[in-house]
């Protein structure tokens, strides 16, 4: 950059002409391309050192001082030849540095350009003489891969034409083997022939012989030949020989003709056995595929494919087929075989498929199949009972021992902690707190409940003798009227009405005692439950179902309030205490015992609203875990129990009643075991 | 077992009579009948010349005695001794003498197969025959004894003739479709004659009685064939065994095979019990070159049952000598037709029994030297078979037992015989005999 500007002055300097210079070599540079004098100094360098090394920087110069206007008149030629614009101003002809300045930087501009197009066309060609390169090379791979398939195809060729050879030999030798195959065979045959022909020709002089040999016997009669016995014999079985010569023949034919009698009833037994086998195959079939074809309805198996339903149409034909079958099977095979037989082969293959699905089912799904195989479903749901009673005992007799670990835990915790004990104790006196409140609501609540009991139990009673009265006045009407319209003989009768008519009192009860809950449903489907109330399930069960009537005309049982906790018992998750005394028989109470099927009955239509409330409104038992909750359950309980023996009185309380009782009855308990 | 002290015998010439009553035997030119329960001496008959052929009437009468050497044939009666009867074929020769079926007449075959004379005892007609065919088998009873039927050989033709036995005359001439027939056998039922071609091709052929064709069956072509033939007691069963080491049982009703039985060398069926006998040798002592001989010990044997795979022991057959010792030469029915037993004659030591229920192969008996003789019990399911040793080997379904014949000297079995009843066994030496008795209790015993 600096050389540039250096020249710049230079030439300023030595011009006479005027020319306005850049001062400022920055600006001067400036003028310049900025891809020339925005590189790097490098770059400059390089610009210098061409200009240096142009012929017109060294020595042999173009222009000096002395022919510069010449040259500059040359320059202007050339310079309006090439088309640019002249150096000298249009009308004085005076040289313009600025038209040099902007012709230079012209000249410049497409200096830059063709060296760019150069550039370019310089990577172009370096590009071309690349991919040539590669080409050459390719070619040259090629022509030597040529090279090579051209001689592999000569040397295949080769051997072509080498095989070829060996095998027009070959078969030559073939044929030629063949032709003496053939020869020998010929010959064989020849030779055959000639035997058989010698061997004739041999037995026929051995004929020959034997005829003369014969005849010689013959002749030679006389001498030695011949028998001598000393006396004849019977006939085996005494019998006289028979002279009747055409009688052989017919001997002979009767016996070939007993013998096919013989054997045609051979003939028949076995075709009839065979006949026999036939429609037991045909019967059996049938039995079978009718059984298969409900099977696989039941079993909604989707093999119906498009010929397996034209084959059950058929099977439906063939039904009616098969009741007149066993007379069919006595049609000659001919006609038998086009129906039968296809019937047979269809049923086969509807067998086979069905055995098929079968098998598909034992894998898909043992329990489908056991289903349908166990002889009694009431076995199989009794060993399943056990098996899940024993599981249950299992499981319970775990919790004990880990209730049992937890105590002991806690208790040592206490004895030896006195930290944490503290912290309990603080927990415990919240909860009393909290506790305390809830009884003296509850106290509250019960004491209404019992004012409201009373009341009940007063309505009741009044309800009662009026019934009574009603009752008495209704028998002395009947009785009046009975008196009054009837003659001796219908007395009898009306008293039977009238008996009648007072019946349904004490058979209401009686029906809706039992109807809540099917038996036979309960039969079907027997619960653990169900087996422990076997034995008091009566005594019990009306206590369950009670409506308020049946409550007013029977002595009125209190056992309906333990409902609720039944309910409860039923309803619990984990497994209480009690439960796991009555399946491991610790504890031998029998209430229990008859309550807990109860509660696992779904037909009794009280909700369990007693244990839900419980839990809802004792936050302080939630949070200290399902188990010790059940276990403060599980102390409670029989006393609890015991009260609600002591409660058992007369009453007629409605089922909400006992509900909040129980409630108030829990929690206090609850409460009582906690502290 | 109880066994009878040696009498002597001349050329295995010892059978039972019919009825089981009486065991004749022959000693050069004597006859002994003895009675078969005292083993005592009833009569004693004395020929022209050595015996060479005796043989039962079927009503056990009479005996006759064949001296082919002489053409004679002389006729013994046990009822009455004094009654003789002599037949000369003179210059005709003799080579083969047996009785009718009635008993009363006698077939005399001439030498050359020239001939066939039938002697009658009742009228001392005499008939003759022309053109029996000399072969393994050209003459057959009907088991009811009223017809023959006999293979002829007319002008190079197979022809079979069917003779009534009581005037002997021909009630049926027909041509089998044969090359070269070699034998003819009556079904037991007496339904249907078996006839078989010569061992160059297979073929066996179902005729009835009146000449119709029931059936042919052919195995295989271009291969020797047919080695021996056995129908079944029943008439249920063909048995045909062949020079391919198979045995092809065909049926009754549509004579087709119902089962082809093939006799391996490697024996790998887990279901089939194999036997092989196993004789313990006596060690040699010191300065002994070889064992002592059966005068001085006798080497005991017993049963061993094999397992897994065996391999049988089989002599490989000169296949360029006429007769090659292969194929199924001996197989017979069990007379309740539940088994068979084959010898394939290229395992001459492996007797092959099978259970006609299951058609497969039931037992295999491996003995120590090749099977000399084989007889099914009459009566039951065993046999009895002989290795030319001296020891007796019986098999049933209850097992198989080996005994030592409890006699001084040599005495190698060479043949055994069954009494009718099944109760006896007489064992033959080449120059002895020998009644073993089997109790029934005994029978079970063994068993």
């Amino acid at each position: 950059m600096d050389g540039m500007s250096d020249f710049l002055v230079r030439y300023m300097s030595h011009s006479d002409s005027p020319v306005s210079s850049y001062r400022n070599p920055q600006q001067a540079s400036s003028l310049f391309s900025p891809d020339v004098c925005d590189g790097s100094g490098g770059d400059s360098f390089n610009m210098v050192n061409e200009f240096n090394s142009d012929p017109i920087m060294n020595g042999n110069l173009f222009c000096h001082k002395k022919n510069l206007d010449e040259c500059l008149h040359h320059l202007n030629q050339e310079l309006t030849s090439i088309g640019l614009h002249s150096l000298f101003k249009p009308d004085s002809q005076v040289f313009d540095p600025v038209q040099l300045v902007n012709c230079t930087y012209h000249l410049l501009e497409q200096f830059q350009q063709s060296k760019r197009v150069r550039e370019e066309l310089e990577n172009r060609i370096h590009l071309l003489e690349c991919d040539l390169s590669r080409c050459k090379e390719l070619e040259q791979n090629l022509s030597r891969q040529l090279n090579q398939s051209q001689q592999e195809t000569a040397q295949v060729q080769e051997r072509e034409r080498q095989l070829l050879v060996k095998n027009k030999i070959l078969t030559a030798k073939l044929k030629s083997e063949k032709e003496e195959v053939r020869r020998l065979q010929s010959v064989l045959q020849h030779r055959d022939i000639q035997h058989k022909h010698e061997l004739k020709k041999k037995e026929r002089e051995h004929h020959k012989l034997k005829e003369r040999l014969h005849q010689m016997l013959t002749d030679k009669k006389g001498t030695k030949i011949g028998m001598t016995i000393s006396g004849v014999l019977q006939r085996p079985g005494g019998s006289r020989g028979t002279w009747s010569g055409s009688k052989q023949e017919e001997e002979l034919f009767r016996s070939v003709v007993s013998n096919y009698e013989a054997k045609t009833k051979e003939l028949m037994v076995e075709n009839s056995g065979l006949r026999k086998c036939l429609i037991d195959i045909q019967t059996e079939l049938l039995a079978d595929n009718v059984s298969s074809a409900d099977e696989t309805n039941l079993t909604n198996i989707s093999l119906d494919d498009l010929p397996q339903d034209t084959g059950q149409g058929e099977n439906f034909k063939n039904e009616s087929d098969s009741t007149v079958a066993p007379a069919h099977c006595q049609l000659p095979l001919e006609f038998l075989e086009g129906t039968l037989l296809k019937s047979i082969n269809d049923k086969c293959r509807h067998l086979k498929k069905y055995i098929k699905n079968l098998e598909k089912q034992k894998s898909e799904g043992l329990k489908l199949v056991d289903k349908k195989l166990s002889p009694s479903k009431e076995d199989c749901k009794k060993t399943h009972d056990i098996d899940k009673l024993m599981r249950d005992v299992k499981r319970y007799k775990d919790i004990i021992e880990e209730q049992e670990q937890f105590i002991q835990d806690s208790m040592a915790k206490k004895n030896t902690d006195s930290h944490v004990s503290f912290l309990n104790e603080s927990e415990l006196e919240e909860e009393k707190e909290n506790l305390e409140i809830q009884k003296k609501l509850f106290e509250e609540q019960r004491a209404n409940f019992w004012k409201e009991r009373n009341a009940f139990t007063e309505a009741a009673i009044r309800l009662h003798k009026e019934r009574k009265v009603f009752e008495d006045t209704k028998a002395l009407f009947l009785k009046d009227q009975f008196l009054q319209i009837t003659p001796f003989n219908n007395k009898s009768h009306q008293e039977e009405t009238g008996e009648q008519g007072e019946e349904p009192s004490h058979v209401l009860p009686e029906t809706s005692r039992q109807s809540p809950c099917s038996i036979g449903k309960q039969m079907q489907t027997p619960s653990t439950g169900e087996l422990f109330r076997k034995p008091s399930s009566v005594s019990s069960e009306p206590a369950m179902n009670e409506s308020p009537d049946h409550d007013q005309s029977l002595s009125p049982v209190s056992e309906g309030c333990e409902t609720p906790e039944n309910q409860k018992l039923g309803h619990a998750t984990t497994p209480t205490t009690v439960d796991l005394y009555q399946f491991l028989g610790i504890k031998n109470d029998k209430k229990l015992k008859e309550n807990r099927p109860k509660s696992a009955d779904p037909n009794i239509g009280v909700t369990p609203s007693g244990f839900l409330s419980k839990r809802n409104c004792s936050p302080s038992w939630a949070s200290s875990g399902t188990r010790r909750c059940t276990s403060a359950v599980n102390h409670t309980r029989t006393p609890q129990q015991r009260a609600q023996d002591t409660l058992s009185q007369p009453s007629n309380i409605k089922m909400l009643l006992f509900q909040h009782r129980n409630r108030v009855l829990d929690l206090s308990d609850g409460e009582d075991a906690d502290q | 077992m109880n066994f009878s002290e040696l009498f002597k015998q001349t050329a295995y010439l010892c059978k039972f009579s019919p009825d089981g009553r009486y065991l004749a035997n022959a000693v050069q030119y004597r006859l002994i009948v003895r009675d078969f329960k005292t083993l005592q001496i009833q009569q004693l008959f004395t020929c022209l010349d050595a015996i060479q052929h005796i043989e039962w009437s079927s009503d056990s009468q009479f005996i006759l005695c064949g001296m082919y050497k002489r053409g004679l044939v002389q006729v013994w009666s046990l009822e009455e001794p004094e009654w003789t009867c002599k037949i000369d074929e003179g210059s005709a020769g003799l080579v083969d003498v047996r009785w009718s079926a009635d008993g009363r007449h006698i077939l005399t075959t001439a030498d050359f197969h020239l001939r066939i004379t039938v002697w009658s005892l009742i009228n001392k007609s005499v008939s003759y025959i022309k053109y029996p065919k000399a072969c393994q088998k050209g003459l057959s009873f009907s088991p009811d004894g009223k017809f023959l039927a006999l293979a002829e050989r007319r002008d190079c033709k197979d022809y079979i003739s069917v003779f009534v036995c009581s005037t002997w005359q021909l009630v049926k001439h027909f041509e089998p479709e044969t090359e070269d027939l070699t034998g003819l056998e009556w079904s037991p039922n007496g339904r249907v004659i078996c006839v078989w071609e010569s061992c160059l091709q297979y073929k066996i052929l179902l005729y009835t009685a009146d000449g119709r064709c029931i059936d042919k069956f052919t195995a295989y072509n271009m291969a020797l064939g047919i080695k021996s033939v056995a129908w079944s007691p029943t008439s249920q069963f063909l048995a045909i065994g062949s020079y391919d080491q198979k045995v092809r049982i065909l049926n009754h009703l549509t004579w087709k095979t119902i089962v082809e039985h093939a006799h391996p060398t490697i024996l790998n069926k887990p279901k089939v019990v194999i036997y092989k006998e196993v004789v313990s040798k006596p060690q040699l002592l010191q300065g002994e070159t070889e064992a002592p001989s059966q005068f001085m010990y006798r080497s005991p044997s017993r049963y061993d049952i094999l397992e897994d795979t065996v391999q049988l022991p089989a002599v490989k057959p000169d296949l360029n000598r006429a007769n090659p010792k292969m194929g199924v030469g001996t197989l017979a029915f069990s007379p309740d037709s539940r088994y068979i037993y084959t010898r394939n004659d290229n395992m001459p030591c492996v007797l092959w029994i099978w259970e006609m229920t299951t058609l497969d192969l039931c037992v295999v008996l491996i003995q120590d030297l090749p099977i000399k003789c084989v007889g099914w019990d009459p009566c039951q399911a065993r046999l009895a078979l002989c290795t030319g040793s001296n020891k007796v080997y019986m098999w049933s379904p209850a097992g198989c037992l080996s005994v030592d014949v409890p006699i001084e000297g040599t005495f190698n079995v060479q043949s055994v015989k069954w009494s009718p009843n099944g109760e006896a066994l007489l064992l033959l030496d080449p120059e002895h005999m020998a009644v073993c008795f089997l109790s029934e209790n005994e029978a079970n015993l063994s068993s």
